[in-house]
């Protein structure tokens, strides 16, 4: 499973919005945002694979931060948009030399719709179910080379092609707690002769508020949880030249422990997201963490 | 029957007898609102509900699922918009509880208290005489207190539960009164 791919699919709960309150770390919701309402999410993401068992002796670093803002058109309706900004490097060992080499800079744009196809409200409680579909813009850069030539795929910044991609979010959220399920499947298409395999991505996210233990009879408050996210990512083998693609595709199931404190106008959050079920085919490098810090501000 | 005439008599902009001058302030808006269940939620509350419905003073609180506001002076209120700045914001509105202090009017049947600043008129229920026998909405105990009130041209002090009438004044559901000595 390329970065990339994964990213993408990572990148599609990253417009995790924001009517929301504590809200899934790494989880879209069912919950979307209030008319006229804009959300700004900063997330910095780092990736690193090692644990090469190859002679190669790869270890890949990824530096991701994706910029995401949300517009509520109406209570129902949303567009979404992720800017992401990566940093590439990986070392490696090849005739006993060890070199380097990376890329960074703007990755592929992601532009989403959401729309609020049910909605139950309760005392102090909702249910929420929303569908999502958009799709990934190739403005990253998937031809760059170094001195030493054209950088491999998982290098590159882009995928070169426009990948659709159809989802759905329930989200269920009291005063104490919440939990969200989605699922999301991502057409990838074909570009510089080669097409990714499509990526099924799921989470379940379970969220309990610690503090303020007892809520204060009046008013609003600042409010910590704890998260706990199941994120996995099922991507089919690439095709290239009419074949399948060996050392492509795979199953990645992440458990993910997070804290984040949520207020009336942000949201500030941190999560490191660990394997449990690494399923690749071939010969790939597999993620040791992805640490995630972030903040969400709605004005 | 009753609600036709009404209907009617708003439709042809009559406004019946002559109705004393009375002075009538709503005091405090209480908003249930369901589905309000986290902190980052409240500000699209607090956006819509002014930029809609042109309330001010918003307090949430959300253990109790209620939001606090506050009418700018000589504004009335319109449930219609309130609840729709409601929904804008993502929720449900579930009731609106208001305070209010005037002095009571009476054309036929109806019993009412109507703003002198703003012309915001409610028409009166009896929250604990639902079944309307008769025809009347209001227990002859609570009717008598309200019309004594309306022949000495007393303030009174009335809270309940507020809802829309097509054609016809919101309706106040009566749960406390409270005949005010000046």
């Amino acid at each position: 499973m390329t970065f990339q791919r994964w990213l993408i699919a990572s990148l599609v709960v990253f417009m995790v919005p924001p009517s929301a309150s504590g809200v899934a770390i790494n989880s879209d919701v069912g919950l979307t945002p209030f008319k006229g309402q804009w959300i700004y999410r900063s997330q910095l993401r780092y990736t690193k694979k090692a644990d090469d068992p190859s002679p190669q002796d790869r270890k890949l670093e990824i530096f991701a931060m994706p910029q995401t803002l949300v517009y509520g058109f109406t209570e129902k309706t949303s567009v979404i948009l992720t800017i992401p900004f990566l940093s590439k490097e990986l070392d490696s060992t090849a005739d006993g030399i060890r070199t380097n080499r990376g890329d960074a800079g703007l990755g592929d744009l992601l532009l989403l719709g959401k729309y609020r196809l049910y909605a139950k409200d309760y005392p102090t409680a909702a249910s929420r179910f929303s569908l999502v579909a958009g799709t990934d813009l190739p403005t990253g850069q998937s031809g760059d080379a170094d001195a030493r030539g054209k950088l491999s795929r998982d290098l590159q910044l882009g995928s070169g092609s426009a990948d659709p991609l159809v989802g759905g979010a329930y989200t269920w959220q009291s005063l104490d707690d919440e939990w969200d399920v989605s699922l999301t499947y991502t057409f990838n298409t074909t570009a510089n002769k080669f097409e990714f395999g499509d990526v099924l991505s799921y989470t379940v996210a379970y969220q309990r508020r610690v503090w303020p233990f007892t809520l204060p009879e009046r008013g609003l408050y600042a409010q910590w949880n704890v998260v706990l996210e199941a994120n996995g990512q099922w991507e089919q083998k690439a095709k290239s030249h009419g074949g399948r693609v060996d050392n492509t595709g795979g199953h990645l199931l992440f458990l993910s422990p997070g804290v984040q404190v949520a207020t009336k106008h942000f949201v500030i959050e941190t999560s490191i997201q660990l394997p449990v079920l690494q399923n690749l085919n071939g010969n790939q490098l597999e993620p040791d963490f992805v640490l995630i810090g972030s903040i969400r501000t709605t004005f | 029957m009753r609600l036709a005439v009404g209907m009617l008599v708003a439709a042809l902009g009559f406004t019946g007898p002559a109705i004393p001058e009375s002075a009538a302030e709503i005091e405090g808006i209480q908003l249930q609102v369901d589905g309000l269940s986290c902190p980052f939620c409240a500000l699209g509350l607090d956006k819509r509900l002014k930029q809609r419905a042109g309330l001010e003073g918003i307090q949430v609180h959300l253990k109790q699922g209620v939001t606090e506001a506050a009418l700018p002076r000589g504004h009335g209120i319109e449930v219609g918009k309130v609840r729709r700045a409601v929904q804008e914001a993502g929720f449900t509105l579930r009731g609106i509880k208001l305070t209010v202090i005037g002095t009571i009017s009476k054309d036929g049947d109806d019993v009412t208290v109507t703003s002198r600043h703003d012309g915001t008129t409610f028409l009166l229920f009896d929250a604990e005489h639902q079944d309307t026998e008769a025809g009347s909405t209001l227990s002859q105990a609570l009717r008598q207190q309200l019309e004594h009130a309306q022949q000495t041209n007393r303030l009174v002090k009335l809270s309940g539960l507020v809802h829309e009438h097509a054609g016809l004044p919101d309706g106040l559901m009566v749960e406390s009164f409270e005949e005010l000595t000046e």
